[in-house]
């Protein structure tokens, strides 16, 4: 039997919107520490903005999107039972 | 797999994550030992020769340990490896394929290719981690190649996979062998060729007989040392400093307000501060777009990346992969982000060693420049990483000669030519820290780029495996003539990228960012495709994929040859593209290759319109099962 659709179209819509934020933090990180442009050694808070926050953002994106699938997949294996 | 997964929980985890700390606990002893050594008279050129072999010794040993002829323990690590490690594995390639040791120059120097050299990998393996690595993990394909097979069938779609992808692997490893080459020159007392051939046999001797594992655990182990050896100098000055000792997040702060001083003096004085004494980047990004397109060009390259793919393949289950990646995230994080304060270190100690001294006393304060003068970049062969006057320094007499003869010559920021690469790779010496730190942060380097070369032959070689033997009928779909065929095609691989390395090394760089662009423009798409979208068609990914690979092609002929076929006419693609023509020319490549090859493959699959196989689909989506228990295991 074909599994519903719901499912999966929870998962691409949560790795979607996880994928789209990933691209859209590593843009506003970029465009931001290099408009900090020549200043960027000079402005420890501007490196710290644009460049040293964003790979923990980034790790708790990667962890957070893992909590969600699996709370997908677990609803899914419930499914799965009945 | 889900039984050994079940089986393994507990001991093997505790075991495997010990793994990268034992092993920087050992770069710590190793580096007291040297010191001991040096104070007690021992020849620095011995310390380079131990600290060599040692890595030569690294590398061979987890392969020759972990030798397997089990098909399931060489293909798949028997997906029994701890998050933590994986994460580390990846970390120790991405840093050396990423050219990390870049960055450090492009924060000294104020580059706008710096923060996309940081952010770009990174947004790679989060992406990697979300859109495609669990799903290859799900459907059990170690190689993108063999998940084309299985999801989207057909004869021609995973033929032109296997081929992109063994090609992008072929391309990095090239790269990697040629740049492990010449980082070996630099530290260690052996010609560049040499080393490269020596790095291709270590692969052999690491993957042919240990594979995934071997592979896992010689990265994990080459990060170590990296990340010991690079952070703990700066650990230490930025606690001497009196700046909080994290230099992740304080940037170099106790440097930056005497840099601040110094600069203000020089602007007195009429002089040039260091940051514009560099010469050009080999990756250049001179505005803010060009930076974010390149660093969206690094995040699609490495989040399709065969060599790092092939690594989550360890994972001990389908949910474990995304751990891993944000293991991946702040281990590299940890060695990337520590880039800037390595630049503020490097700059303050280059200010205080050339105000106020003359070349007659050049040996005293700066006499990393007598060494490094006389180096060729990496990157860049033919380029020396540092001139004084213009000109290659080796000695007291040959810099007061440079400089006009005059023994009382006041040296400035004026007289200093600098290679941005010399940041990251002469730090210890530049900051003039024992020669220990240099030979293990040498060794570090090494390591992580023979780790990023081992990477991609695994790639090569499991493409081959998982692709087209996947379908040679009845005897091609046994696991042990997949793993025979896989350790054939190894051994082809490493022997052609070694010849490359050998023979062509003008341009190191450009095959990796080749490699690269065929990720962003063929893999990334199709992959992404191939994973989350129903009605994607077998012959729509093969178009794309091909008309990504001809137009690279295109491109490297345009950019070799020119329009008039005659080579070193110019990159002809940044004529067309004029406000990012500093990007290298790959990233052209990729821009004008990636649009044309995500509309064929939609464009094609809407309009073939078949409905996907339900039953295939579901096989390839749905959690595995636990073998034991039967329970579905996210």
């Amino acid at each position: 039997m074909r599994r519903p659709d719901r499912w999966w179209n929870r998962s691409r819509f949560s790795a979607a919107i996880y994928a789209g934020l990933c691209l859209v933090a590593a843009c506003l990180a970029a465009g931001f520490a290099n408009w900090q442009g020549a200043s960027l050694l000079s402005t420890p808070a501007g490196q710290l903005l644009g460049v040293g926050l964003f790979p923990f953002l980034l790790a708790l994106a990667v962890l957070r999107h893992a909590l969600r699938q699996e709370k997908i997949d677990r609803e899914e294996a419930v499914w799965e039972e009945r | 797999m889900a039984q050994g997964a079940t089986t393994y929980v507990g001991d093997g985890e505790t075991v495997r994550s010990r793994f990268g700390v034992f092993a920087a606990a050992a770069t710590v002893v190793y580096i007291f030992l040297m010191l001991l050594g040096e104070q007690a008279g021992m020849p620095e050129r011995l310390g380079y020769l131990a600290t060599g072999a040692l890595v030569v010794v690294a590398f061979a040993a987890p392969g020759l340990g972990w030798r397997t002829g089990l098909p399931a323990q060489w293909l798949h690590a028997r997906h029994n490896v701890a998050s933590a490690l994986v994460g580390m594995s990846v970390a120790g390639c991405l840093v050396a394929a990423s050219f990390s040791f870049l960055a450090p120059g492009d924060f000294f120097s104020g580059s706008f290719a710096g923060p996309a050299l940081v952010i770009g990998p990174l947004t790679g393996v989060a992406l990697a981690s979300i859109l495609i690595a669990p799903h290859l993990r799900k459907s059990g394909a170690t190689s993108p190649a063999a998940y084309f097979t299985a999801r989207l069938g057909g004869r021609v779609t995973p033929i032109v996979g296997m081929g992109v992808v063994a090609l992008a692997s072929l391309l990095m490893l090239w790269t990697q062998l040629v740049v492990a080459g010449s980082l070996a020159a630099l530290y260690f007392p052996v010609a560049a060729n040499t080393a490269s051939g020596i790095a291709a046999i270590l692969a052999i001797l690491t993957i042919a007989p240990g594979g995934l594992l071997a592979l896992v655990r010689s990265s994990a182990l080459a990060f170590a040392i990296l990340a010991t050896a690079f952070l703990a100098p700066l650990i230490w000055i930025a606690a001497v400093t009196g700046g909080l000792p994290l230099p992740q997040l304080s940037y170099g702060g106790g440097a930056l307000a005497e840099i601040g001083n110094m600069e203000a003096q020089l602007g007195g004085l009429d002089l040039k501060p260091l940051g514009e004494i560099m010469t050009q980047a080999p990756i250049a990004a001179s505005g803010p777009l060009a930076a974010i397109l390149l660093t969206l060009f690094l995040a699609l390259g490495f989040a399709a990346a065969p060599a790092l793919l092939v690594q989550f393949d360890a994972t001990r289950r389908v949910r474990t992969t995304r751990p891993a990646a944000a293991w991946a995230i702040v281990f590299c994080a940890a060695i990337v982000t520590a880039a800037p304060a390595a630049a503020a270190f490097v700059k303050l100690a280059i200010y205080n060693g050339i105000f106020g001294l003359t070349t007659s006393e050049i040996d005293q304060a700066t006499g990393w420049l007598l060494r490094w003068s006389a180096l060729d970049s990496p990157l860049a062969p033919g380029q020396k990483l540092a001139l004084l006057c213009g000109q290659t320094v080796e000695s007291v007499e040959a810099a007061i000669a440079a400089c006009g003869g005059g023994t009382e010559h006041a040296l400035s920021s004026a007289d200093l030519i600098l290679r941005g690469e010399i940041v990251g790779l002469a730090m210890p010496d530049l900051v003039r820290l024992p020669a220990v730190f240099s030979m293990v942060l040498g060794a570090g380097l090494v390591a992580t780029t023979l780790a990023a070369a081992n990477a991609c032959a695994f790639g090569f070689a499991t493409a081959f495996s998982s692709g087209a033997a996947y379908r040679a009928g009845a005897r091609g779909s046994s696991a042990l003539w997949r793993l025979f065929i896989a350790r054939l095609m190894l051994a082809c691989g490493v022997a052609v990228a070694a010849w490359l390395a050998m023979n062509h090394r003008g341009a190191p760089i450009e095959p990796a960012l080749y490699a690269l662009s065929l990720s962003v423009s063929a893999l990334a798409p199709a992959l992404a495709l191939a994973v989350w979208w129903d009605r994607t068609s077998s012959i729509g990914v093969a178009a794309g994929m091909a008309a990504a690979l001809a137009i690279n092609t295109l491109a490297w002929v345009l950019s070799t040859f020119g329009p008039d076929l005659t080579a070193g006419t110019g990159d002809e693609v940044a004529l067309v593209l004029p406000w990012v023509s500093e990007l290298p020319t790959p990233v052209h490549a990729a821009l004008f290759a990636l649009p044309v090859s995500l509309a064929l493959m939609v464009g094609i699959s809407l309009w073939l319109g078949r409905s996907p196989d339900p039953d295939r689909l579901d096989a390839l989506r749905a959690p595995d099962r636990d073998a034991a228990t039967g329970d579905i295991i996210p």
